[in-house]
């Protein structure tokens, strides 16, 4: 028999995971505690973990490992900090994908005892994301089925939380989403962007009807979410989004888990110069950047007419036109 | 009967998605090392002994069957 790893902080269980820009192996209770203690260092480095007390924060539930992970560990972050939470399922209407979702969902919050609210794509928007893909195919645009999924989701879990009259919406995105989100705005040239993202950990923000954001897994390796969430005992999906391998994230998440192998902790390095970057640039480049509000829905945006209601009028124009 | 240090060559079996792969091993190898012998990089997978996780740093033998997941395949 060959002899298990053990655990390097306690020395008793077998190890579940190598954390290689640690030099540690962990046992599944150990990874739980440096998982949880990264998620109260993210929460504690935004200054938001004082101020929860008495809030109603929105969660961003869509079944993946990442937002069951954040909705389980603010439910537990709730009774010692005394605040409310509701789980937000947006129903992108994609086939079997969006309904074993919205079953996990469902599934998730009667068991936790969370109240939930589902928000069907199709009915907000007028749309459903496959609808969206056809047209976007059809008539060859190269706007990428993420693109238009992604800018109807951010809006919508804006809309409800002002709906709710909710102080925070909370997301599952993990330290790799933030650096693949990086790279990209890099790659795509999008000052910009980085500005914008520069404190996007969970920052207030005083742009009205602009819900501040909390990202508990800020901090936490995508890897390290999802043995998180085995060890839990979560259900695993056995679908993925259909349309996920057309996304430029695709490859770059490949890109940057190499880099990573051959140097530990670049990714956390990567992070830490995004923020050190966009706080540097932030009064430069934003405050040529007048938020109003958009003219079509009244919602916040950077120009006349926001990204949601601009694609919204595209996908009706092109659909038109075939 | 084994000899301790005696080299040994084996097979371990590899599942990944609906893919098996025999990689030919060495009595004893780490798992980090076949992963890079069939170019799966061992930052973006996890693996399974037996239905349980072991990490990278575990070791295999012959007859061992692992099973590797994709970290990105489970969004
Ligand atoms: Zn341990
Ligand atoms: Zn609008």
């Amino acid at each position: 028999m060959i002899e298990m790893v053990l655990c390097d902080l306690c020395k008793k269980r077998k190890a579940v995971i190598k954390i290689r820009y640690a030099g540690l192996n962990l046992c599944k209770e150990c990874l739980s505690k440096f998982v949880e203690q990264k998620v109260m260092l993210s929460l504690k480095r935004t200054g938001v973990l004082g101020k929860l007390s008495g809030k109603y924060l929105i969660i961003a539930l869509s079944g993946g490992k990442d937002s069951i992970n954040a909705t389980y560990i603010m439910h537990k972050l709730s009774q010692e900090y005394d605040f409310k939470m509701k789980a937000v399922f947006v129903d992108e209407g994609i086939g079997e994908y969006s309904k074993q979702r919205r079953a996990i969902v469902m599934d998730l919050c009667k068991k936790l005892g969370i109240e939930y609210r589902i928000v069907s794509m199709k009915e907000e928007m007028g749309i459903s994301t496959p609808e969206a893909v056809n047209i976007l195919v059809k008539s060859r645009n190269s706007i990428k089925p993420c693109s238009v999924c992604g800018v109807f989701r951010r809006y919508l879990l804006n809309k409800v939380a002002l709906d709710e009259n909710a102080d925070y919406v909370v997301t599952g995105h993990n330290l790799d989403d933030e650096v693949q989100t990086f790279i990209m705005s890099l790659i795509r040239g999008d000052i910009r962007s980085i500005a914008r993202e520069a404190c996007s950990l969970g920052y207030e923000n005083d742009v009205p009807k602009l819900v501040s954001r909390i990202k508990p897994l800020y901090l936490v390796y995508e890897r390290e979410s999802l043995v998180y969430f085995i060890t839990h005992g979560f259900k695993r999906i056995s679908l993925s989004c259909p349309y996920a391998r057309f996304s430029m994230r695709y490859v770059i998440r490949e890109m940057i888990n190499d880099l990573e192998y051959r140097r530990p902790g670049m990714k956390y390095r990567i992070l830490a110069l995004k923020e050190r970057l966009g706080k540097d640039i932030r009064e430069t480049v934003l405050s040529s950047v007048e938020m109003r509000h958009c003219k079509i829905c009244g919602m916040p945006s950077s120009r006349d007419i926001c990204r949601a209601c601009e694609l919204k009028e595209l996908l009706v124009k092109l659909s038109q036109n075939y | 009967m084994v000899i301790d240090g005696l080299k040994r060559e084996g097979v371990v079996i590899i599942k990944m998605r609906n893919d098996i792969k025999k990689v030919t091993v060495n009595n004893k190898t780490k798992v980090e090392k076949i992963l890079l012998k069939i170019g799966i990089n061992p930052e973006s997978v996890i693996v399974f002994k037996n239905g349980k996780l072991i990490t990278e740093d575990d070791y295999v033998e012959n007859g061992d069957e692992i099973e590797v997941l994709p970290v990105s395949s489970s969004g």
